[in-house]
Parts: structure tokens; C-alpha cells; sequence
């Protein structure tokens, strides 16, 4: 029987491969492609990350840039398809208010963003989780752990700069600390990272409300014409529903099923 | 096979050293391949594939690196119940029931008793007979707060947890010693060699026949460190009571299958009663 005490760090597809990655805990941690596998240990897979570092650092081969700056999480999620098209790295002073902050496809000044709002106000950002965030960490936690990290390590933390794309100000990673930077010292000037590709163009913000209104009718225009893929989802996860509803369970004995559990009952369970 | 451009860096594999190498793709639509090599074994993807493979191992990383430096929240000993005595009625119930299951041939092992709850194992094959049993003596099937009704999924072919009630006591019925997974609201068996176990050394007192003391300890101990993410009151005085237990060969070989090289720090705290700090050491452990 396997490692009772199992997380899986990571997971996706490689062309026709699956890959996952997985910790079990006092054991190893595993790689697995398909039906293979490898086992590492704590070092071997430090020693690993370190490798892969220098590797995609020497494969992109653009003078000064150096991938263990840039958050794997970042990396993972939205870089690596661009990362064989940079052409130029730098690193440039930046006003803070001069940053824009995308939220869902929309554009907004740093200073009307969400997370910078969030840390205004005080209100608690709820979201459904995002791939962004780290295993069991809320994007609120998220947020109180940057606001933390930059009291006590100041910015950058590690050479992690903000990163923007091209010639716009447009965040691509860095926005909860760029809305913290924001929040605690207002409009200051700040290093980010600009990374430059020989196949990215830069979007027409310099009327934002009208990219925002056009996102938002093509946004709609994409939500009506998957209308009836979803229309048929939405049906089918409703009678899955009810049906396992009335499903009777495995083993049950007709006729005598009760469904109360007060909470001595659960406090007897809860104190073994 | 493509021209090699040129050689990118070694990496380590475990104890195995190979060469990432650039190389021109077979055709000139397919772009540069990467080779994962040495002299034994070459691994082969598209550089683009390399790219996302890489990126994924890197924030695996990150993850595993922000897991081991997150602070666990531990249940306190007082957030957790505390038993009640089991009393004189719950015993002799016990010990009729026991009989009952002897006269019909059978076999259980009783994991904990609890006042007016017992915990106990039979083997698969005679759930259906134990089921029968109980339909005949008149129990009510009632639904169990961490069964399959309520979320609980049961992997490796477990059969959930069934629960009756009986002659006002209510009767927890596993297959398997379980554990709590680590994925949340998952049920897994513990290893074969748990299990076995479990059949292998019953303690009978009277005619109770109850699980053997190592596989009651590991039960309180999975459930206090996968589950509650605390050790429970009774937990600690029943490890505690039993600690010379874990002294033994057998006891750290049937721990090693579970808690691996955390094993001898779990059982150095356990005899050193510092229940505080097994729970965050081992989610911090690195130690492997």
C-alpha cells in the first residue's frame, strides 16, 4: 500500500504525456510520466530545480537573463510558451501609478485594481482558486503573506521584480506586490523587469474604458456561443444530482436508515 | 535524427549524471529537439515540451518548499472531546455481542471501545454474514459522519465504513485499519502488512477479541496526525500508557511502512511525550 500522506505539487500534460509530481512525505518525492517514474530525494530534487534553473537560463541565451529571478509559479503558469521568443531583458525605474493591472481579460490602473482595493478597504478578497496561488493558500493569505514579506524584506525579495511585457506597463506577474508597494508608500518609483519577444504586441490601452467595454461584448459574444455546450452541462450535473441523491448506498439494510448524527455522536469520532 | 547544435548543461537524476542537449528537429516544420542523455539512456521531447516540463518541476519546487515552511494548524489537546468513562453496561453489552459473533462463526477484532461506541474489524469476506447478522438482531443502519453519504471517498478498492446501531451502542464496522489521506475528505487503507497484522496477534480477554496493541497504537496515531491534526486527550494517555511498545523491532517496522524516515523521530517524541511537536515536525520534515 502506498504513502498515506501524499501531495501532489504539481500536474498537467506534456503532448500526449502525463506528468505529475508528488510528495510523499518521509519517503521520496516522485516525477512520474505516465506509467513511469522517478524517485527523488529532498537534495536530489533541490539539486534538480538548481539544474533546471542553468539549463533554461543557458537554452534562452539572452544576455543578463537569468530564470531563478522570475517566481517558478509565474513561469509555470504564463512565460514558458514565450520563453523561446525573448529577445531583451532589463531592468527600468517605474512609477507605480504608471501600472496597469489585468484582472480577467480587463485592464486597470494599479490604483482601481482589486488587490489594492482589497488592502484599502480592508474586505477580504473571496475567490474560487486560482492557479496562481500556491497549494492551500487563499488569495487572501496570498496577499497578507506579500504584505509581510515586503515589511520585513523590502522590494525586490530575491530579485523578484513586477514583470511587464514589450513596451507597456501591462503587470504580468507582480501585481499583489506592486498593489502592496501601492498601498504602503503610495506613488513611488519602483524596479521592475521588462522582458521583450520578437511575437508580442502590445494591446491598445490608451482608451481604456473603450478595451474594457470591447473585452466585455467579445467576452459575451464567446459566453452566447458556448451557451449550449454549457446549457447541456448544467442539465447533465443536475440529474447526476438527484440521482445520486436517491441512489441507495452499498450494503445499506432496507427499510431501517437513518440519516441523524447529533453532535455527541460526532464528538465521539472526533475524540479517538 | 537532427544535427546536435550544441550541449545546454548537465543535470543529476537521482545519482545518474546526463547532458541536456540542443538538437535540429528531424524535420524543419518541427522545431529543435532536446535530449536528455547519457551513454545509457536518452530521454527525447521537443524544446518546447522542455520548456513546460522544466517550468513544472520548478514550481513542484516552489510548492514543496512553501508546504515545508507553512506553519501546521495543530489541534489543541482542549479543542478536542473528551471521553467519557466506559461504563459497566457498555462492557456487558460488548461481551454479549461478542458472543453473539463467536456463536456465529464470526471473526472480528475490536479496534476501541468508547461508552456506547465500539470500533471494530471484520474481514471483507464476512461483511455480507456480519450485515445478515445484524439485520436479524434488529439494528438500525445509521449514516457514518465520515462515509461515502457524507463526501468521504474510500480509494484502493476500502470498503467504507459502516455504522449500526444496536441495543443503544453504536457499532463502527472497518475492513481495514484506515487512514485519512492527505487529499482532503479521502479514506486509504494502511499498508498489507498493518493489515495483517490485525489478524495476526489478537489480544482476547474473555471473549473479546480485540486488535493487537501495535495496531491500536498506529490507529490513534494516524488518526491524531492524518485526521484531527491533534492528539485527543484519551489519544495521548493511551500512547503514553503503552509507550514501551514502540521500544520494539516489529512496532518501528509496522511505523517505517507509514511514517517512513520520520519513524525514529516520531518514536523518540512519543517516548519523550512530546505529542506538541510530532504533528508540525512531521508536516516539515525534509528529513528524506
Amino acid at each position: 500500500m502506498s504513502n498515506p500522506a501524499v501531495i501532489k505539487l504539481q500536474s498537467g500534460r506534456i503532448g500526449k504525456s502525463k506528468i505529475w509530481l508528488d510528495d510523499n512525505f518521509g519517503e521520496s518525492i516522485h516525477i512520474h510520466i505516465d506509467d513511469n517514474r522517478v524517485d527523488l530525494t529532498v537534495e536530489e530534487f533541490r539539486q534538480l530545480y538548481d539544474d533546471l534553473c542553468v539549463s533554461l537560463t543557458k537554452l534562452v541565451d539572452v544576455d543578463g537573463f537569468d530564470v531563478s529571478q522570475i517566481d517558478p509559479v509565474f513561469l509555470s503558469v504564463m512565460l514558458w510558451p514565450y520563453l523561446p521568443h525573448l529577445t531583451g531583458y532589463s531592468i527600468e525605474t517605474v512609477n507605480l501609478g504608471e501600472l496597469y493591472a489585468p484582472y480577467h481579460s480587463y485592464i486597470y490602473r494599479l490604483k482601481n485594481s482589486k488587490g489594492y482595493k482589497a488592502l484599502k478597504t480592508g474586505i477580504e478578497i473571496k475567490e474560487k482558486r486560482r492557479n496562481s496561488q500556491l497549494l492551500n493558500q487563499t488569495e487572501s493569505q496570498r496577499m497578507n503573506d506579500i504584505l509581510k514579506s515586503i515589511k520585513e524584506n523590502g522590494y525586490p525579495h530575491k530579485c523578484h521584480y513586477i514583470v511587464v511585457y514589450g513596451n507597456d506597463n501591462i503587470i504580468r506577474d507582480g501585481q499583489h506586490r506592486a498593489s502592496c508597494l501601492y498601498y504602503l508608500y503610495g506613488n513611488i518609483d519602483v524596479p521592475i523587469l521588462r522582458l521583450k519577444f520578437d511575437n508580442y504586441k502590445s494591446p491598445d490601452i490608451s482608451n481604456l474604458c473603450w478595451y474594457n467595454m470591447m473585452t466585455f461584448v467579445k467576452k459575451r459574444m464567446v459566453w452566447s456561443i458556448s451557451f449550449v455546450v454549457k446549457f447541456k452541462m448544467l442539465t447533465y450535473s443536475v440529474v447526476r444530482f438527484f440521482l445520486k441523491r436517491f441512489k441507495f448506498a452499498k450494503g445499506i439494510v432496507p427499510g431501517k436508515l437513518s440519516l441523524e448524527m447529533d453532535e455527541t455522536m460526532k464528538a465521539m469520532f472526533l475524540s479517538k | 535524427m537532427g544535427e546536435k547544435i550544441r550541449d545546454i548543461h548537465p543535470i543529476k537524476i537521482g545519482k545518474s549524471s546526463l547532458m541536456i542537449e540542443l538538437n535540429e528537429g528531424y524535420t524543419a516544420s518541427e522545431g529543435r529537439l532536446i535530449h536528455i542523455q547519457n551513454k545509457k539512456f536518452r530521454y527525447l521531447l521537443k524544446e518546447n515540451d522542455f520548456y513546460h516540463l522544466s517550468t513544472m518541476v520548478m514550481r513542484a519546487w516552489r510548492e514543496f518548499d512553501y508546504i515545508k515552511n507553512q506553519t501546521v494548524e495543530v489541534m489543541n489537546e482542549n479543542e478536542l472531546p473528551i471521553r467519557d468513562e466506559v461504563s459497566d453496561l457498555t462492557m456487558q453489552k460488548l461481551h454479549n455481542f461478542a458472543v453473539m459473533l463467536t456463536l456465529d462463526n464470526i471473526d472480528y477484532r475490536i479496534l476501541d471501545v468508547q461508552n456506547k461506541m465500539i470500533t471494530m474489524i471484520v474481514k471483507e469476506e464476512e461483511l455480507s454474514r456480519l450485515k445478515n447478522f445484524l439485520e436479524k438482531k434488529g439494528s438500525v443502519i445509521r449514516n457514518h459522519p465520515f462515509g461515502p453519504n457524507n463526501g468521504y471517498r474510500f480509494l484502493y478498492q476500502m470498503t467504507p465504513f459502516l455504522l449500526y446501531e444496536y441495543d443503544d451502542i453504536l457499532f463502527e464496522v472497518y475492513c481495514q485499519l484506515p487512514c485519512a489521506s492527505l487529499t482532503p475528505k479521502t479514506w486509504i487503507p494502511l499498508d498489507k502488512s498493518i493489515q495483517k497484522e490485525i489478524w495476526q496477534h489478537p489480544e482476547e480477554n474473555d471473549v473479546i477479541k480485540k486488535c493487537s496493541l501495535a495496531c491500536r497504537c498506529i490507529y490513534h496515531l494516524c488518526w491524531a496526525i492524518f485526521f484531527n491534526k491533534g492528539f485527543s486527550p484519551y489519544s495521548k494517555v493511551f500512547l503514553r500508557e503503552n509507550k514501551t511498545i514502540f521500544c520494539s523491532d516489529q512496532m518501528r517496522e509496522l511505523l517505517e511502512v507509514v511514517f517512513f524516515n520520520y519513524t525514529p523521530s516520531l518514536i523518540g517524541q512519543i517516548q519523550s511525550d512530546n505529542f506538541d511537536t510530532i504533528i508540525p515536525k512531521y508536516y516539515s520534515f525534509i528529513g528524506y
